[in-house]
């Protein structure tokens, strides 16, 4: 039952990264390594900010605004100076790995006996990541029905669409990288608070993770008219989570993860003949 | 309205693959004028309206609209002004997206897009009368996503979408190509139409020699890049089938 009860925790704040990987993955069709790097930025600045006594509720903010900006820096760095997308990624990832030791000012800090939002109010984990992430996905599917989240979309599906509306693609491409971002960042400010402490490792490996479970969740539930894109974006997470806790259960090591992550990721994408790198080849030609 | 000077355009310039489709090529096109291109394949007609579109960049020359220059202004900033359909029918939609929502897309064209709902219920009505016009049975069709309709019904749709909202120019290439003979001559009177209504300035590449005479008031013969016969007004309407044909076959 504790065992669950984890699968779900941990689901539920990676799910929020995972929405933001919908978003540069499936919606604007970028793969995005920013990730890794804007996951760690938000739990930099909730360590330090909640160090410093700030309200973490606060902090989850002020980490989204700098998740925010890493993700329009990846786009300003790929639609200005013409950077290929993973490149551009990988770019900013690499500068927010000193960035963010730069913040903490270590590689590990403990936030024991520090407020944070789960231990402010007397409600069980679970209960608080639910709202959170309701709240998350609520915002998302209504931000898709305005005429700017049609427009995100439609910049992901046909460019030339946006630009004979008489707008500027490069523009919406970077506005929607900074959404994703800011929702990593978001992610990652969660899970400092949840474990209580700060990595600098923390976010390798989130944004393969969180487009494993983009691609589980949305395989899954293709079919199934009415659980919209945002549902199975965050049951796949959870149910990928729970993956990797029975493998840990039947006798794997910790330290096999990411050899379990890239076995898990791979098997999900031969098997939901979801092949992205060769529909974007095949675009390209 | 729309002037071309000396416009030069090379592709790949210094590789092997170097290829001179126009050289000082210059176009005059007067307020309200319908021209009709015609030529052969690769002769240059779509790098042609690629280059007044903005779509890519010259290397010499000039390009007015209404006597400013343009030459320099990005694509996106362009179609302000202009309407166009592509001759790949899937360029003009999203396909991701139902028939709806790009048309309310296309709709919003000189607004903003911002936090309000993207689909006016309102105007629905308005959207179906418009898909009614082109006899395709489209208008019961709202939430179906484009990439479920045949290409012949992409390119339909591309052309309410460029028509929607008052513009200067309409660009067309081979808008009908996809279309079975019907509804091709169904789009083309539509068409028409639209830009009579709407007192648009029109350039319209096609294959179809006929639609070239029976529409638009110029007519223009491309060849290896260059207008080999230009026929106006009465002139043009006395061009006869024969005579294009013939100016297809000699060099
Ligand atoms: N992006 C490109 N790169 C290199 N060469 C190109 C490119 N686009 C067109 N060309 C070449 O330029 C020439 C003119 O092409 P264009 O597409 O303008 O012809 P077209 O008159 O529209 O032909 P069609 O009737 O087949 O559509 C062709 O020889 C073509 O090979
Ligand atoms: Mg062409």
């Amino acid at each position: 039952m504790n065992i669950l009860i984890g699968v779900i925790e941990q689901g539920l704040i990676y799910a929020i990264a995972a929405l933001g990987i919908y978003i540069t993955y499936k919606i604007l069709d970028f793969p995005d390594l920013t990730a890794d790097g804007s996951f760690v930025l938000g739990a930099a600045i909730t360590s330090s900010l909640i160090i410093n006594g700030v309200n973490p509720l606060i902090c989850i903010f002020i980490s989204g605004i700098f998740g925010f900006l890493a993700g329009i820096t990846t786009g300003i760095i790929h639609v200005k100076f013409k950077v290929r997308d993973l490149l551009a990624g990988i770019i900013t990832m690499m500068a927010l790995y000193s960035i963010n030791l730069r913040i903490v000012g270590k590689a590990n800090v403990t936030l024991m006996n520090m407020n944070d939002i789960f231990n402010m109010l007397n409600v069980p984990v679970v209960m608080i990541m639910i709202v959170i992430v309701l709240i998350i996905k609520i915002l998302l599917d209504l931000y898709f029905k305005t005429k700017s989240g049609y427009l995100l979309k439609a910049v992901g599906n046909n460019p030339n669409v946006v630009i004979s509306l008489a707008r500027n693609d490069g523009n919406i491409k970077i506005l929607g990288l900074a959404i994703g971002n800011s929702l990593v960042a978001i992610s990652g400010s969660l899970l400092c608070q949840q474990q209580g402490f700060f990595e600098i490792t923390m976010g390798n490996g989130v944004m393969v993770m969180s487009l494993a479970s983009v691609i589980i969740g949305l395989t899954i539930f293709k079919n199934i008219k009415y659980i919209s894109d945002t549902t199975s974006v965050i049951i796949g997470n959870i149910l990928y989570k729970g993956c990797v806790s029975l493998a840990l259960l039947i006798g794997f090591e910790a330290s096999d993860i990411k050899l379990i992550t890239a076995t898990l990721f791979l098997v999900v994408l031969i098997t939901s003949r979801n092949k992205i790198f060769e529909i974007r080849e095949r675009r390209k030609t | 309205m729309i002037r071309l000077e000396n416009v030069s355009k090379t592709y790949n310039i210094g590789t092997n693959f170097e290829k001179n489709v126009l050289k000082e090529f210059n176009l005059s096109v007067k307020k309200n004028d319908f021209v009709s291109i015609v030529g052969p394949n690769g002769s240059g007609k779509t790098t042609l309206f690629n280059i007044i579109c903005g779509s890519i960049d010259i290397d010499n020359g000039k390009i007015f609209l209404e006597d400013k220059e343009i030459s320099k202004i990005k694509e996106f900033k362009r179609y302000k002004y202009i309407g166009r359909v592509h001759q790949n029918p899937s360029v003009g939609t999203c396909l991701n997206m139902t028939i709806l929502e790009n048309l309310a897309l296309a709709d919003n064209k000189m607004k903003h897009y911002n936090l309000t709902w993207g689909i006016d219920r309102k105007k629905i009505d308005e959207y179906k009368e418009k898909l009614k016009m082109l006899e395709l049975g489209l208008e019961e069709h709202l939430n179906t996503k484009v990439q479920n309709l045949s290409g012949g019904q992409q390119q339909a749709i591309s052309l309410i979408m460029a028509t929607m909202n008052p513009i200067d120019i309409l660009i067309l290439d081979e808008h009908t190509a996809a279309l079975d003979p019907k509804t091709a001559e169904i789009i083309m009177k539509l068409t028409d139409k639209i830009i009579k209504e709407q007192k648009i300035t029109t350039l319209m590449i096609t294959h179809n020699l006929k639609y070239a005479i029976n529409y638009g008031n110029r007519l223009l013969v491309m060849k290896q890049g260059q207008i080999v016969l230009d026929r106006k007004g009465k002139e043009k309407n006395n061009t006869t089938y024969e005579e294009l044909i013939d100016k297809f076959s000699c060099i």
